[in-house]
């Protein structure tokens, strides 16, 4: 017993000394290395934390009532006491920016978030049950596809009316195949590996099978999907909240604030210019990060 | 000194990586005569295909970066500029690749895959170079060349298509031809036939070989003289008589314990060399192959051995052989 | 040739159940609208009952919805898709004035987004890591993340408003000299068609760049270098063939989105395309209208689905159909 022990403890020290300056990392280790190296992530990182503090934070200091109609303001150019002047209706542009912008996040966030489970659900339903499950739901999901998506979230945004909350589910509803179909595709792939074929033949049941076993091993798939669709949800929401299909005034939201920017951009240039920065450099910062993780988590690498 | 055909010294590769510089080939020295074949031996993941292709200079520099001196008939190629480079690619020295499935362009047809050859260096017009690549294509035994000239890579079987590469190569009729695992992704009697073909092609062309592998039964078949390859480094080098009559290295001698014969015991177990080629994270510092090495001492895991060429060019990289082996025993 | 028109056959007959699911959704949710488009002639005081109740009955308003539904969907198979309830005027001749304006835009930034991505994608790829793909990359990120809306009025602050140089909205001008001519609808059509194209340029470069790297690392590459090939023959024939046949399927997919696209480029910039009109009708609650564009757009969609599925099989010898 103790010999035994001894020699196994000198073929560990053998070993040890011959993987001399062995660096080893677990993927996660290296994902968070690689996106940590790449500028453009970074920055779009420390882009949306500034953005994210500064947009919730201001929201709370500022002095004004970002809906305060005041007439003695209308159109003000920037003062000390309004950084960024005042709008048509005499209300401060910075203030209006800030509740704006948590508005626009929060629908961008949270749809994408939606559309990320919808997506997620129906793909991996898709892909672990295949056969007839999956010929329905890949239909539905082609059906989704056929239908041209901004012209009908205007249609039902001229019908419903929505509140921020409906205008999150409409959008979700309609951006959700792309992450369907990744993660279905990736389930398959995972069907076909060993150790997943090994856990279904323990007879683990498929709730259990898909939530501990394929679902976790498909979230690089779901994390950059779902970062991109943060950037495209955002732009859709100002698009329609623009063509007042989307969130409707006075409640500020960085599109609805561009509304009536056409007629007064040319005496007051900040109104159209500051509202469609902001969504600019939001969608941006999203993108940089959804494609350093992209890069980082590399979810087209080989899984064998 | 005279029938040297390619000289290679102190043929170094890296690759830049994230971790800082990774040595994939270290400090290779060999030589091919005119007509002769050399086989490189070892495992995957040793070096073999990185040493061929810096050769041809096909590895993107950076992230690889290669340093040596490749003399081809005098003349050093890693010096030599792109342009003429490429007058001697796939004319003096061509090369044919280990996955015929994936080496041939799947949207032109394998007959204009074999005349870009011979158009590009030898001048000839398409319908002087559709010609002769049928006449390639006979000679390689592809059964009705004319019809199969029109057709695409993804209409012939793993074996035709690896036919096809190996007329492309031909087609210049080249000074030397590199073959890496020319036969790996290939069904066994398919393997036999194309070595056939190789042996038959090389003693009518006068060409030379150097042929990459892992399979001993292709070196005892092919080679004049033998390389063995080990984590990017030769461990043994001998004329193919010596390295399987008188293997010096441990490596070399596993290698050759783990071949299959006639008249060895059925019920015994074919031996197999432990583990596998060190990667990039846990290279040891002293003797490459030290943790998998049946007879490693002290001394292996904390230095290098140096290359210690013996008689007639054996050359081995092992403190047991440079140093008299007997030692080893007592 | 046969088997491709086949091919082409079949894939229209499995289209024809989309197309039929997609009326319906389309035709449910369009009826779900509130505010009845009748609301203008309630409100008008000298409407009598009887009036009401003629006009209900010429627009077929007091049947079933799926008896409404039907007698569209045969209407529009026969070329009569309906009344305009705004104008009064046949649903096909308002959508059908509005389709050259539409074109002209859409062509316009289609060609131009196709001839900037291509070489600036292919070149960021051969060039990968130097300069001129360090610049083009981030570039790209601009373009898919700038709001189209938003550059259209940054574009109409500065070169309309603030520099005069160029028209901000129309096709043509209303008056003044060369007012309706070529050189006029071309100065009307520059901001638009580069707002229109900003997504596709950004989108398409960064797909050919990652799709054409990828067929430089296949092995058959390696092949034609190894043949000693010159590196343009290489480049611009072996890689390029292979990286064409998916971006054909990924750009012809995208013309149905640029046609929805169109919408906030044409409002943005009052361009009179079906666009505008989808916009327009959209406020006026004109329902047979709305629901003809919808069905273009949807036909678009698998008509470039279609094409795009016979162009693949046309190009790549490896598909059979």
């Amino acid at each position: 017993m103790n010999f035994a022990k001894s020699r196994k403890k000198a073929a560990a020290d053998l070993e040890s000394q011959a993987t001399s300056q062995a660096v080893i990392r677990t993927p996660l280790q290296q994902a968070v290395r690689r996106f940590r190296k790449n500028k453009i992530a970074m920055t779009g990182f420390w882009m949306v934390v500034v953005l994210v503090l500064f947009v919730n934070i201001g929201a709370l200091v500022t002095p004004y009532d970002p809906d305060a109609v005041s007439l003695f303001d209308i159109n003000a150019t920037p003062t000390a006491e309004h950084v960024l002047g005042c709008d048509s209706l005499g209300r401060d542009l910075l203030t209006r920016i800030l509740f704006g912008g948590r508005i626009s996040l929060a629908v961008g966030l949270l749809s994408a978030a939606l559309s990320m489970a919808l997506g997620s659900l129906v793909g991996a339903l898709s892909g672990y049950y295949g056969g007839v499950v999956d010929s329905i739901l890949m239909r539905l999901t082609d059906l989704v596809l056929t239908i041209p998506s901004l012209p009908l979230l205007m249609v039902l945004g001229v019908i419903f009316k929505p509140s921020p909350t409906f205008l999150i589910i409409m959008i979700a509803l309609l951006n959700w195949t792309t992450s369907a179909r990744l993660v279905r595709s990736r389930f398959l792939t995972l069907k076909e590996l060993d150790y997943i074929k090994a856990a279904r033949a323990t007879g683990e049941g498929d709730a259990r099978m898909i939530l501990t076993h394929l679902l976790p091993n498909s979230l690089d798939v779901i994390v950059v999907t779902a970062t991109l669709a943060i950037g495209n949800s955002i732009i859709m929401e100002s698009t329609l909240s623009f063509l007042g299909c989307g969130i409707n005034p006075p409640t500020a939201s960085w599109g609805s604030m561009l509304q009536s920017a056409q007629e007064t951009m040319a005496s007051a240039p900040l109104t159209a210019i500051a509202p469609g920065l902001m969504i600019f450099l939001t969608v941006l910062a999203f993108n940089f990060v959804g494609d350093g993780l992209t890069d980082a988590l590399d979810p087209k690498r080989d899984l064998a | 000194m005279e029938d040297k055909l390619l000289n290679v010294n102190d043929l170094s590769v890296g690759f830049e990586s994230d971790d800082g510089m990774f040595m994939a080939v270290r400090d290779m020295g060999f030589a091919v005569r005119k007509g002769e074949t050399v086989c490189i031996v070892g495992e995957s993941g040793c070096g073999k295909s990185v040493t061929s292709l810096a050769i041809m200079r096909l590895l993107a520099e950076p992230p690889a970066h290669v340093s040596g001196e490749v003399l081809f008939e005098g003349k050093d190629l890693l010096k030599l500029p792109m342009d003429e480079m490429r007058g001697i690619r796939g004319n003096q020295i061509a090369m044919i690749f280990q996955e015929p499935m994936t080496s041939l362009n799947p949207v032109f047809t394998c007959g204009f895959q074999i005349s870009e050859a011979l158009i590009a260096h030898q001048g000839m017009t398409k319908a002087q170079a559709r010609e002769r690549s049928i006449e390639l294509m006979r000679m390689v035994g592809i059964p009705e060349p004319e019809k199969r000239f029109d057709a695409y890579p993804h209409e012939l079987s793993g074996g035709m298509r690896q036919r096809v590469m190996i007329s492309m190569a031909l087609a210049c009729e080249p000074k030397l031809l590199i073959d890496d695992e020319p036969t790996t992704a290939l069904d066994v009697t398919i393997q036999a036939q194309i070595m056939e073909l190789l042996r038959d092609l090389k003693r009518r062309l006068g060409m030379a070989l150097i042929l990459i592998t892992h399979d001993m039964g292709i070196v005892a078949q092919m080679a004049e003289w033998v390389i063995v390859m080990y984590a990017g480094e030769e461990v043994e080098r001998a004329d193919v008589r010596t390295i399987f009559s008188n293997p010096l290295h441990p490596y070399t001698e596993g290698l050759l314990e783990s071949i299959p014969r006639l008249d060895s015991d059925t019920n015994k177990e074919l031996p197999v060399i432990e583990g596998t080629v060190p990667g990039m994270y846990d290279m040891p510092k002293g003797c490459k192959f030290a943790p998998r090495c049946k007879r490693c001492m002290e001394r292996c895991l904390n230095e290098a051995p140096p290359l210690v060429t013996l008689d007639d060019g054996h050359a081995v990289r092992c403190f047991l052989a440079s140093e008299g082996r007997e030692d080893s025993d007592a | 040739m046969r088997g491709l028109l086949k091919y082409a056959a079949k894939r229209i007959a499995q289209a024809i159940p989309m197309l039929l699911a997609v009326s319906i959704i389309i035709y449910a949710l369009l009826q779900a609208m509130p505010g009845d488009p009748l609301d203008m002639y309630l409100e008008n005081p000298s409407a009598s009952p009887e009036a009401i109740e003629a006009i209900k009955e010429a627009h077929g308003l007091n049947q079933p919805v799926y008896i409404q539904y039907l007698d569209w969907l045969t209407g529009i198979l026969t070329g009569d898709w309906g009344v305009s309830i705004n104008s009064q005027r046949q649903v096909i001749d308002v959508i059908g004035e509005r389709v050259v304006p539409t074109l002209q835009l859409t062509a316009t930034s289609f060609l131009l987004a196709l001839v900037i991505a291509l070489p600036l994608g292919v070149r960021s790829a051969i060039k990968k890591g130097e300069t001129f793909d360090n610049v083009t990359t981030p570039l790209t990120f601009f373009g898919i993340s700038m709001p189209s809306f938003w550059f259209g009025l940054m574009l109409q602050l500065l070169f309309a408003v603030t520099l005069h140089w160029l028209p901000s909205a129309g096709r043509y001008s209303l008056g003044g000299p060369g007012a309706g001519s070529v050189l006029d609808l071309l100065r009307h059509l520059i901001m638009p068609s580069i707002v229109l194209a900003l997504i596709y340029i950004a989108s398409w470069t960064r797909y050919a760049r990652s799709n054409y790297l990828e067929v430089l690392g296949q092995d058959y590459i390696r092949t034609a270098r190894a043949k000693g090939l010159k590196e343009r023959v290489v480049l611009y024939k072996h890689a390029l063939r292979n990286a064409l046949i998916p971006m054909v399927t990924v750009v012809m997919l995208d013309i149905p989105v640029l046609f929805s696209g169109a919408v906030i480029t044409e409002t943005v910039f009052a361009w009179p395309g079906m666009g505008s009109l989808f916009f327009d009708s959209l406020t006026k609650q004109d329902f047979p209208i709305l629901m003809g564009i919808l069905m273009v757009n949807a036909v678009l969609v698998i008509l470039s689905n279609l094409l795009a599925d016979i162009i693949y099989a046309a190009l790549d010898p490896r598909i059979k159909y």
